[in-house]
């Protein structure tokens, strides 16, 4: 018993001056944020398509150029078809890759509203009218992530429609589902 | 037996007066009664965590604790707190901004110095913590060797958060323990 009593004293007594010599002091900080689901639009060109200046950015142009109904010539993969002697048509396609981070949504709907509605000029995208704007058009409602689709923009010109410039901005909404 | 539990009880106060002797006694016994009386002990190291100049606002709640908030951060947006920037790496977002680190030592020689480790204190595998490009364990990692007592320190902080992490907040805890070097 005694022999107990002195192993013990004597470990103990080892013990205690081990923590004495170890001066330690502790702090803490605790690190918060609030992460966000987010979705990216970005317009890219494509392969059958007039290039996108601007390509893999969320302001994109498709500068269609000097065109005439009869004659002269169109940039590279922009279609121009007459119809008739009454109008003319130019169409491209192009390219909307939408991504997602933080979320859990599978498919997103993608809108397109004209900036300025054209009361002589028709815009169609995909294989809807947009020209009227003032409400956003529904034309791809269960959009996949990750991976480029391509849309055909296509512009009406009637034979009688003034020359000059035509210029608008179609903007583009991706709301996930 | 009864020698030989007097011989037992004997060792006892010879053991005691070697311990509480120290090493300073040996091979000094004759000066021993000359030694001027021991300074008292030093108190132990006392962290501080502050805000670095360049830094995100970090709130002190006393007893070496401090919280620092992030605020609101996505992939595609970043982060717009001052203080903070972020990059984004493939398939996450890294949130960096800088603090400070100061550590005293009352009671301690001008001259001590302290090592300073760190330790994440939970495992959330939603996002990644890194202090100066070391990323943060629960086991503890050295922040800093030989840091002067009475000195600071800024660290950067980075918070990498995967986009597979849900939206929602996210929170972590880092422990830091100074040791004053012997």
């Amino acid at each position: 018993m005694k022999n107990h009593l002195i192993l013990a004293s004597v470990l103990s007594a080892f013990a205690l001056t081990g923590v004495a010599n170890a001066q330690t002091g502790s702090g803490t900080i605790g690190i918060t944020a609030t992460v966000q689901g987010s979705i990216l639009l970005t317009f890219v060109t494509d392969a059958s398509g007039l290039a996108v200046t601007g390509t893999t950015t969320s302001a994109a142009s498709l500068p269609l150029g000097s065109v005439q109904m009869f004659g002269g010539s169109v940039p590279a993969n922009v279609t121009k078809t007459i119809n008739g002697l009454l109008s003319f048509d130019l169409s491209t396609p192009f390219d909307v890759r939408v991504d997602l981070a933080n979320s859990a949504s599978a498919t997103y709907i993608l809108t397109a509203l004209l900036a300025t509605a054209d009361p002589v000029n028709v815009w169609t995208l995909a294989t809807s009218n947009i020209s009227a704007s003032g409400t956003p058009t529904n034309i791809n409602a269960t959009g996949a992530y990750a991976s480029p689709t391509s849309y055909t923009l296509k512009l009406h010109v009637p034979a009688t429609a003034a020359a000059g410039l035509i210029t608008n901005t179609i903007g583009f909404t991706a709301i996930a589902n | 037996m009864k020698s030989m539990n007097a011989k037992r009880t004997a060792l006892f106060p010879i053991c005691m007066s070697v311990l509480l002797a120290g090493p300073a006694a040996f091979g000094q016994a004759a000066s021993v009664a000359r030694t001027p009386p021991a300074p008292a002990a030093p108190a132990a190291p006392v962290i501080t965590i502050l805000a670095a100049a360049t830094g995100a606002l970090v709130r002190n709640h006393g007893a070496s604790n401090a919280s620092l908030d992030l605020g609101r951060v996505s992939y595609f947006q970043g982060t717009s707190a001052p203080g903070e920037s972020s990059r984004k790496s493939s398939g996450s977002l890294v949130i960096s901004t800088r603090f400070a680190l100061k550590v005293d030592c009352p009671g301690s020689l001008p001259s001590s110095r302290v090592d300073v480790t760190m330790a994440r204190v939970e495992a959330a595998a939603s996002h990644a913590i890194a202090i100066d490009g070391t990323a943060l364990e629960s086991a503890a990692q050295t922040l800093v060797q030989a840091m002067p007592c009475g000195s600071s320190g800024e660290h950067r902080l980075d918070v990498e958060v995967p986009v597979s992490t849900p939206a929602g907040p996210i929170g972590s805890t880092v422990a830091f323990v100074a040791a004053i070097r012997r």
